[in-house]
């Protein structure tokens, strides 16, 4: 028999790890998966006792596998993450030592630099933190036209069907910024000879390249210009979506993923990573 | 001895197999020079053309004089039938021969060869005084030799060869001659026992032998034909002796064997008693048999891909992504009907469509016209053990898409590899003729590599999957043919596809059966696969519509016939020679810039394909037949972008595509009167009723109502079309056109802007318009563009009014009763254009855009680079408008079409002024400024003007191509080269010029039309110009800047480049022939 898929949830007993886990609840509910809980000891607990040292104990808990392991803790959340039927691991971006002023904590950092499998990443500070009974039921998801991006539409679309969510797709025009070299690349159009006709096809175009959705996946696309963080914040905020995916290469080193660390620093809603190459 | 060769078909076959007999026909004879006659076959070998030599002498002798010459692994393709059908000679990869077949007499054989010769010897010496030799060191064969004293007589004397026996025979006492003698080698050959004895001669022997050449031509037939699957009809046998010779058969008449069929058999020799049934005697010998082969070699090179990499497009792999934008770049056109270059057997990347001409569907509420997506006739899937090959990167091991833009001709290699490593190579060819209209032609070609399995290959006529336009195909079965009826889903319109396949399978046994589905009708051809063998299917549609003819359907059955029976390779040379024709008068050399020319290539190519010179009720849309989503649309692009490389190269398509607009003036006068105007008020879009077609709004892709201006507000296209109709008149003087259709075009459009204009003061102003810069698109009042051009177009009308009073009183009168002129009329139109309000200066001479422009926030276009999107996108629409923001060439339009009419002061400086301002949101807008920067010698600017154009589509990071070709950028690039770099203009009295070359241009070339008179141009970069005038008849042509001059033609003159200026034309004497404007 096939195993059942999964979440993970790695949690190191803090509280602020644990304001993650009632999205990794619901996510694991609405997509029918077993939560895994993951926590790094060498000195394995007893499971009432361990729960509680998670202060998770008193949470109604259905379909979940608790693993104690010792070790590294990225090392153990990346390779439990990377089974087969893993969906996506969710988490808090901080665990014990939660800093206002940083993006995400060094073991988040970790664990979203080297997962190749989506990573759903929680800002403790966020003003209404999704619980068990949390429904996503919009996804904003940002495409910048590169072919790249357009990889890991494949898997955000597989997500949304499996959350049943709706996909708001969002391109933003930018100044400031060339377009994609890449071949295959598609950007706000370049020329638009009779508006009425080129936004239409150029949107047809677009969705057909990036986003060729499966049936159950309500599609809309939007067009914006500004920049893109601040137009996929606002958009969030003015249309209620319920999360960000977006697509990253796995490095926020300095002058790079300027869109993730802004939307990082800014949402109001959780954020799935989806790596690309 | 003449060679028939130019009156016989047999030059436009292309031969797979070719063989042929050595001593007289390749060759004079085994002792000249083979060298000439080896090249040639040696390139038919490179070729891959199988070469065959059949002769009754040994290898040694062949080998001698022609295949030792030859070395490489194309020698692989040879092949010497040697020693009268005893032996079979091949050559390894190295060249080194290899025995393939070898016929040996056993003792008991051989003994009875001996015995007969010498019974027939002794029969003849018997009856006579005559000495007979028997020549016994030959293969399963004896000579007897009737004429000893003439060692070595040659082919040429073969009619002294025969008197001389003869004489010898009867004068020695044998009566019964040369045949009686070989009457008597058959009868003895049967007494003796030798039951399948080979009887040949060549006049001076009688020879017996166990085979002939028959065995050669028997064993390629086998060995070669069957196993490459090469069809009889590609396989020319070739020899000198067919017809009979003293009463006896010719010795190549054994290459004619009878069983199989299509063999085409040819004699080069003198044949002094006829060939028989079924040879055709073409004569002329050897030089005959190399002049045939060099035509082989000249159709191969015809039938193949061009060779200059500046003609081809190339695709190689396969990018998912890119897929709709590399269907558009490689659609194959004819005017009349164009397809899409996608993948026959389609995926879910693919927007297959097949577009014809003016078979407009209306749909919605609105009624909006759009090209309907005919039936797709490409489609053809390829199945292996019953598994279709999809394309996609897992099974690819090579994809190639060419388009020879030269020839017009789509071509794909794939190489697929399934799970089990079976690899199967297919090679697709298909084109729209432009030679023919209504026919379209595909090829496929299948080759199992590495296995054997049983194959299929589904093709037919079907619905397109997604397409937007619903057509109802209804399938019928025929013989041999199928057919399918299809209606717009309005009803309006019928197309009828019928199609015919021919399979050239050799000897593998293909069935075929015809299926009958709700979307389509296909034939399923299935066959047991062998490796290594290839199966080609031909696939001829017809396409008729209820546009042309009143039964579809029975003119493409009818139609198919034919084109099938014409068969795929005259097709081919048909429709390559009507693509010659164009190149040759549309095509541009240009030297020093291969990106250049491989840009205008490409241009020049889909706007061949986009014209139809046949149609009058038809024009050129946005997109051609490329694509769909300007629904195919008519814009002002026909005539200002597209319009003038027709009336340059291509006469007949320009004045078609002005008729069109004639055809829809009835259209354009109701317009006109429902907004409360006179006169013609052209639709902004238009399609095959001429009425508006833009929409009055749109929906945003979030759902907004987004109100579309541009038909409410691009007056300017009347006074555009306007202007198409002068530039044709002036560049043709085609008086039948401007008597039929030209003047009432001007007077209509004229009446038109007298109505649309308002007098204030004592000028008139046009209010309320939208000019080509569309970023201003909320009415503007007095845009320069629209009010100079209305003026202009006044002014033309008058003029056109004034020859025709002058030189067609008759017309004059009859044009006046039609539209019903009013007296005065005319003259208040002259009054208005003089007091048309031509728009503000600034002191520097900057023209104002339009009233108010200059009162707008002023910003520099540059400040926003870089950026991913046009400036309205960035900056939106209600900070756009208020704005100076220009979207592309407004004013810089008119500094280009109306020049004659601006001082230099402000074309310079309004140049400078809007180039800072001009976003170039349109793809129209980049080769206008191109051509004034070039007019204003700004060179390297104009180039780089140039290049932008040049990569609208085949930059491969836009994707704006997806949809179809920017037909109107094509058509400015050309127009950037010709005005612009040449400096081209079209006056009312001469044709002027000015070619400013940029650096990296070494030398222009290129042909111009002008009053029925060919102009071939040579620009040699700040050296010389060189013009040669073909017809007859004087040609006033001027320098920029010089005065008119009358060039009498023919003749070639030059003008010279001296002080930095050009000087005037000087005839160059004695000069003759073609420039040579097609060397780079």
């Amino acid at each position: 028999m096939q195993e059942k898929a999964g979440i993970v949830i790695p949690l190191d007993g803090s509280r602020t790890a644990a304001l993650a886990f009632g999205a990794a609840q619901a996510v694991a509910e609405v997509m029918d998966a077993v939560l895994h809980i993951v926590t790094v000891t060498d000195q394995p607990l007893p499971e009432p006792e361990l729960m509680g040292k998670l202060g998770i104990d008193r949470l109604p808990l259905r379909d979940f596998v608790l693993h104690q392991e010792p070790g590294d803790v990225v090392d153990v959340v990346v390779s439990l993450a990377s089974r087969q039927n893993m969906l996506m691991t969710v988490m808090s971006s901080h665990g014990e030592t939660f800093n206002q002023g940083s993006l995400i904590g060094h073991i988040g950092m970790g664990i979203i630099q080297r997962s190749t499998y989506p990573v759903m990443v929680i800002r403790p500070d966020m003003k209404k933190l999704p619980d068990s009974n949390w429904r996503p039921r919009k996804a904003l998801v940002p495409l910048n036209g590169s072919p790249a991006a357009a990889a890991a539409m494949d898997r955000a679309l597989q997500l949304a069907e499996l959350m049943g969510c709706e996909v708001d797709v969002i391109h933003v025009a930018m100044q400031g910024q060339k377009r994609p070299r890449a071949a295959g690349s598609l950007t706000s159009p370049m020329y638009l000879d009779y508006p009425h006709h080129e936004w239409s096809a150029w949107a047809e175009e677009f969705m057909a390249r990036f986003a060729r959705r499966p049936p159950s996946v309500k599609l809309r696309l939007l067009h914006r210009e500004g920049v893109p963080a601040d137009q996929m914040i606002k958009q969030a905020e003015e249309n209620g979506e319920d999360l960000i995916m977006l697509a990253w290469q796995g490095s926020l080193e300095k002058g790079r993923a300027r869109t993730i660390k802004r939307i990082l620093a800014k949402t109001e809603v959780p954020l799935i990573l989806i790596k690309t190459g | 001895m003449s060679c028939s060769v130019d009156s016989s078909r047999i030059d436009r076959h292309r031969f797979e197999i070719i063989a042929f007999d050595w001593d007289g026909t390749a060759v004079k004879n085994r002792e000249v020079d083979a060298s000439a006659v080896t090249a040639v076959l040696e390139e038919l070998l490179k070729l891959g053309v199988t070469i065959a030599v059949i002769t009754g002498t040994n290898f040694n002798n062949i080998d001698r004089q022609f295949s030792s010459l030859i070395a490489g692994p194309h020698k692989q393709n040879l092949f010497i039938g040697a020693n009268r059908g005893s032996e079979i000679y091949g050559f390894d990869r190295n060249s080194v021969p290899v025995v393939l077949f070898r016929r040996e007499a056993t003792a008991e054989e051989n003994q009875l060869l001996d015995r007969v010769a010498e019974v027939v010897k002794s029969d003849i010496e018997r009856r006579s005084d005559l000495i007979i030799n028997i020549i016994y060191d030959r293969l399963n064969r004896r000579k007897i030799d009737l004429i000893p004293e003439w060692e070595k007589p040659p082919k040429s004397r073969i009619g002294e060869l025969i008197t001389r026996t003869q004489k010898r025979l009867r004068d020695g006492g044998f009566k019964e001659g040369i045949g009686g003698a070989f009457d008597l080698a058959v009868k003895r050959s049967r007494e003796q026992g030798l039951a399948d004895a080979r009887i040949t001669s060549d006049v001076k022997h009688i020879e017996v032998g166990l085979t002939d050449k028959s065995d050669s031509i028997r064993w390629l037939i086998t060995e070669i034909a069957r196993r490459q699957n090469v069809s009889q009809a590609d396989f020319l046998v070739l020899g000198d002796e067919f017809g009979p010779i003293a009463g006896f058969d010719g010795s190549d008449f054994h290459m004619a064997v009878p069983e199989p069929e299509g063999i085409t058999y040819v004699s080069v020799g003198k044949e002094p008693n006829g060939v028989p049934a079924g040879v055709l005697h073409l004569g002329g010998g050897p030089a005959c048999f190399m002049k045939l082969m060099k035509r082989q070699i000249g159709l191969r090179r015809r039938l193949a891909v061009t060779d200059d990499p500046s003609f081809l497009l190339v695709e190689e792999g396969f990018n998912p992504l890119r897929e709709r934008e590399i269907e558009s770049l490689f659609a194959v056109s004819n005017g009349y009907l164009g397809t899409r270059g996608s993948l026959e057997e389609r995926n879910r990347h693919s927007g297959t469509a097949t577009l014809i001409a003016g078979v407009y569907d209306s749909d919605g509420p609105e009624g909006l016209e759009q090209l309907a997506i005919s039936p797709d006739w490409l489609y053809t899937r390829i199945y292996v053990s019953g598994r279709p090959l999809a394309l996609n990167a897992r099974t690819m091991v090579e994809h190639e898409r060419t388009l020879d833009l030269k020839k017009g001709v789509y071509r794909r290699h794939w190489r697929y590899r399934d799970k089990n490593g079976r690899v199967t190579s297919i090679h697709f060819l298909r084109f729209v003729s432009l030679a023919d209209p209504h026919a379209l032609i595909m090829r496929v070609s299948v080759l199992p590599e590495n296995y054997s399995a049983m194959m299929r290959l589904e093709t037919g006529m079907s619905e397109c999957e997604g397409c937007r336009t619903s057509l109802q195909p209804v399938a019928e079965k025929g013989d041999s043919i199928l057919s399918l009826r299809a209606k717009t889903s309005d009803g309006g319109i019928n197309v009828s596809m019928a199609q015919r396949t021919r399979v050239h399978q050799g000897s593998i046994d293909v069935k075929r059966k015809v299926r009958i589905e709700d979307g389509g009708i296909f034939e399923d051809l299935s066959w047991q696969g062998e490796m290594g063998r290839l199966v080609t299917l031909e696939k001829y549609v017809s396409v008729y519509t209820s546009r042309e003819t009143a039964d579809p359907l029975k003119s493409a059955s009818s139609h198919v016939n034919e084109i099938a029976g014409r068969g795929l390779t005259e097709l081919l040379l048909e429709h390559i020679d009507s693509w010659e024709e164009r190149w040759e008068s549309a095509g541009i050399s240009l030297g020093g810039d291969p990106s250049a020319r491989r840009w205008l290539n490409f241009s020049i190519y889909h706007l061949i394909s986009a014209g139809n010179p046949h149609d009058e009720r038809v024009s050129i849309s946005a997109r051609g037949l490329t694509g769909t989503i300007y629904r195919g649309h008519i814009f002002w692009d026909a005539e200002i972008f597209t319009l003038p490389f027709f009336v340059f190269t291509h006469p007949a398509t320009a004045r078609a595509m002005l008729m069109y607009r004639y055809h829809t003036l009835p259209a354009a006068k109701n317009n006109a009167a429902a907004a409360g105007y006179q006169g013609a008020m052209f639709a902004w879009e238009s399609a095959e009723s001429g009425q508006e077609m833009t929409p009055k709004a749109v929906l945003s892709s979030s759902g907004e109502v987004v109100p579309v201006t541009a038909g409410e507000l691009e007056d300017h296209i009347i006074a555009d079309i306007a202007y198409g109709v002068w530039f044709y008149w002036n560049a043709t003087g085609d008086t039948g056109f401007l008597l039929a259709a030209g003047a009432e075009l001007l007077m209509e459009t004229a009446r038109f802007w007298v109505s649309r204009s308002k007098k204030r003061g004592d000028s008139y102003h046009i209010l309320r318009v939208e000019g080509p810069d569309e970023y201003h698109d909320e009415g503007v009042d007095d845009n320069f563009y629209t009010n100079s051009m209305a003026a202009w177009n006044i002014e033309r009308a008058l003029e056109a009014a004034a020859i025709l009073k002058r030189s067609h009183r008759d017309e004059w009168s009859a044009l006046s009763a039609r539209i019903g002129l009013k007296a005065g009329e005319l003259r208040h139109w002259q009054t208005l254009a003089a007091k048309m309000f031509r728009g503000a200066e600034t002191q520097s001479g900057v023209i104002e855009q339009f009233a108010g422009y200059f009162s707008l926030d002023d910003l520099d276009i540059h400040d926003y680079e870089p950026k991913t999107a046009p400036l309205d996108v960035i900056l939106g629409h209600d900070r756009t408008v208020k704005t100076q923001a220009v979207k592309q060439a407004d004013v810089v339009m008119a500094l280009y079409l109306l020049e004659r009419e601006l001082s230099g002061e402000a074309i310079r400086e309004s140049f400078n002024y809007y180039e800072r301002r001009t976003d170039h949101g349109s793809s129209l807008s980049p080769a206008m400024y191109g051509l004034v920067a070039t007019r204003l010698g700004l060179l390297d600017k104009g180039l780089a003007y140039f290049r932008r154009a040049g990569r609208i589509d085949l930059a491969n990071n836009m994707g704006n191509a997806a949809g179809g070709v920017h037909l109107a950028a094509m058509g400015g690039l050309w127009q950037q080269l010709i005005m612009g770099f040449a400096g081209v203009r079209a006056e009312s009295d001469c044709l002027c010029m000015y070619p400013r070359l940029p650096g990296k241009w070494t030398r222009l070339a290129f042909k111009l039309h002008w009053h029925g008179c060919t102009l071939e141009l040579e620009i040699i970069r700040n050296r010389v110009i060189r013009l040669k005038l073909e017809e007859s008849g004087e040609v006033p042509v001027r320098i920029f800047g010089c005065e008119v001059q009358q060039l009498a033609a023919p003749g070639t003159f030059s003008s010279e480049w001296k002080a930095g200026t050009w000087g005037e034309f000087t005839p160059i004497p004695g000069r003759t022939g073609s420039l040579d404007g097609r060397k780079n």
